[in-house]
């Protein structure tokens, strides 16, 4: 059932591209800001990097996590997902995936132009560093699932998602973000073990919670 | 069959149903009537396991109605106001992944099949969203059709049909009655329910004003108590 | 349907916590050793710390109340929940509050990143949130299950926020009870009782709140 609701998003993504088309135009546009706005040396900017570019990630997956049940509302479908024998934790697992399929890719268009715009200099080996990032977005998209179903049906649902999300999802980014400067100046990664252990267990923590907790989420 | 045992339901801390403890019995057409805001969607919804309620248990052919025990929702399929399906999708994705969440799987020619028997045959693979009420309502048939229920909750199934929709959904309805199924309908004209159904729930004063045989109401008892002046 | 202090338990106990607490701030101040270095600053430890026990206990209470509510579905302890967030928001406000206070005349700086410091924060920052949701979450039935959810979560994202914020800064490491370790006698008599007294004065604030709204409700559902 898993993979056929993860199928089923994935199709409605296809077909609209609502999600991906205002989240890689969002994170663009904030990498042009970024460019103009920070005539700093580059050792500086070098340093602010990751903390920006993390920044910059989370805000791009709050747009994302917006619309990530903005089809289960329109005309109602959630009504057919939560009344059919599914289990509604997987429905929960179905979004938290899906949304992180949409970050990998939006971060696919992002990184290279946050690169170039910024003329960094990344001479690492990139599979360490994909993992930070598969970790970080999962870290985000755990929690971040979770409060887009609180908030789905709330009144100002678009101020109350990154007000609940922000500090709760404080130490992934304190993590991530010490993680990728530790890997971009390539430190051993004795040294930077624990960020990758504080990212495992919040994910998994949260998407235990989430899933645990999505049955009560779902009723009106 | 589907049985509600003391069912209460508050909305903003006001009871809109206290006690309810109604049976829907298998092969009978049901149909629940009441003033607007008296809770006959809110209760539909319920029986789906769609809405919480505060207290009472709902068994579902012997089985406990609960959010975290999926195969409770099995035999039951909601239809409500709303199309309930995805508005980017054609009618055919929206009818394969409706059908898929019950564990059917059908091919294409399957659901056009299906399509062309609710006279939607015409735009199979056109976004949903340019659908009228009337052809939605047509796709919600379709839907009632593909997919294997015991118990079938529809609220108000003739809103914007035209007269041939109408006969269908009629026919559809009688065919599913003979089945030996449980239909329970939220219809507004209770003339209409008087004659096609077996079995009348009268929602008033937030509990139960009628609940019978349709053949043994009274007209007048039953309009009086839709108009308030009972 | 009667006023909290109608009954004589509460009344008494209302009494007897304010003359405490006079005889509280009488130890704190009289009979208390002074630190060298912090001066009458380190006083406010007696206050900032029960204070911040007094946060945290509430939050650890919302997520308790919060799983009671996901299991009965009583209101009755949406309602302990929603008055132990209102508490353990008030006193988390007087954390940020007296933190400041105490940190300027010890770290030159009236803010610095200290795990617990930052902890409190965070979670302000979360019942900020979790006050909105209960303000635009829709009806109330579903706002009681979101809310106890949302305090669920929150309070198992403490100890991760908390780790995460000490491995942030390492460099930053006085804390309280490191520093109590290291501290003259005389201070852990009058903190205990200090810690005790807010303990109980809680445990009246979440009676009296709890009890206030109880007659709210009350009055929504009779009303019709």
């Amino acid at each position: 059932m898993l993979v056929n609701l993860i199928k089923k998003e994935l199709l409605i993504e296809l077909r609209s591209k609502q999600i991906l088309v205002s989240m890689a135009a969002f994170g663009l546009s904030v990498v042009l800001i970024f460019a103009f706005s920070f005539s700093v040396s580059q050792k500086i900017l070098e340093t602010f990097a990751p903390g920006l570019f993390w920044v910059l990630i989370l805000f791009t997956s709050v747009l994302g996590l917006h619309r990530l049940f903005d089809y289960e509302k329109e005309f109602d479908a959630f009504s057919l997902v939560i009344g059919a024998p599914v289990d509604r934790g997987t429905i929960y697992i179905s979004k938290w995936i899906s949304g992180w399929i949409y970050l990998v890719v939006a971060e696919i268009i992002i990184i290279p132009l946050f690169v170039l715009f910024l003329q960094l200099r990344w001479t690492q080996p990139i599979l360490p560093g994909v993992g930070i990032l598969f970790l970080g977005n999962s870290g985000i998209m755990a929690i971040g699932a979770l409060i887009s179903g609180l908030a789905m049906r709330a009144r100002m649902s678009e101020v109350l998602l990154p007000v609940l999300l922000f500090p709760l999802v404080t130490p992934v980014l304190i993590a991530v973000t010490k993680a990728t400067t530790a890997y971009l100046n390539a430190q051993p990664f004795v040294l930077w073990q624990f960020w990758v252990l504080i990212l495992a267990s919040f994910t998994v923590i949260f998407g235990l919670l989430g899933y645990l907790l999505f049955d009560h989420v779902t009723e009106e | 069959m589907i049985e509600l045992l003391n069912v209460t339901k508050s909305f903003y801390h006001k009871p809109l149903f206290r006690d309810l403890s109604v049976q829907f019995e298998s092969g009978n057409m049901s149909a629940i009537l009441g003033k607007n805001g008296a809770g006959k969607s809110t209760l539909l919804r319920i029986m789906a396991g769609l809405t919480a309620f505060e207290s009472g248990r709902i068994n579902v052919c012997g089985t406990p109605l609960k959010s975290n025990n999926p195969l409770s929702r099995k035999a039951v399929l909601y239809i409500g106001h709303a199309p309930g399906l995805y508005p980017p999708l054609s009618a055919v994705e929206n009818l394969r992944i409706a059908a898929m969440f019950y564990g059917k799987n059908y091919s294409d020619s399957e659901i056009l099949d299906t399509l062309s028997q609710v006279g939607l045959d015409r735009q199979p693979d056109d976004s949903i969203r340019i659908y009228s009420q009337g052809m939605m309502q047509r796709l919600k048939l379709a839907l009632a059709i593909l997919i294997p229920w015991k118990v079938l909750l529809f609220d108000e199934p003739f809103t914007g049909l035209d007269e041939e929709g109408r006969i269908l959904t009629e026919s559809l309805l009688k065919s599913w009655q003979s089945e030996d199924k449980t239909i329970i309908l939220v219809v507004h004209n209770h003339e209409w329910a008087m004659k096609h159904c077996d079995h009348l729930l009268v929602l008033h004063d937030k509990g139960i004003g009628y609940d019978g045989k349709s053949s043994d109401a009274k007209s007048e008892n039953i309009a009086a108590m839709l108009q308030g002046i009972a | 349907m009667t006023s909290f202090f109608t009954n004589k338990f509460n009344k008494s106990m209302l009494i007897a916590l304010i003359i405490l607490f006079m005889v509280d701030v009488y130890i704190i101040v009289t009979n208390t050793p002074m630190i060298p270095q912090q001066h009458w600053a380190q006083k406010i430890f007696y206050l900032h710390v029960p204070v911040a026990w007094t946060a945290f206990l509430s939050y650890f209470f919302v997520m308790v109340f919060g799983i009671m509510y996901l299991v009965k579905k009583d209101y009755r302890w949406d309602r302990l929940g929603q008055s132990a967030a209102e508490i353990g928001t008030l006193f988390t406000a007087l954390v940020l509050t007296t933190g400041p206070i105490w940190a300027k005349p010890i770290w030159g700086k009236p803010w610095i990143w200290e795990p617990r410091l930052t902890t409190t924060l965070i979670l302000f920052l979360v019942y900020i949130g979790y006050f909105m949701l209960r303000e635009f979450g829709g009806h109330p039935e579903r706002v009681a299950r979101y809310a106890a959810i949302l305090g669920i979560i929150a309070f198992v994202d403490v100890p991760i926020i908390f780790l995460s914020v000490k491995f942030w800064t390492p460099e930053i490491q006085s804390h309280p009870q490191v520093e109590m370790a290291q501290q003259p006698g005389g201070i852990l008599g009058p903190f205990f009782f200090s810690l005790a007294l807010f303990t109980i004065n809680w445990l009246m604030m979440l009676r009296f709140r709890s009890h206030t709204l109880n007659i709210k409700q009350k009055l929504l559902s009779d009303h019709v």
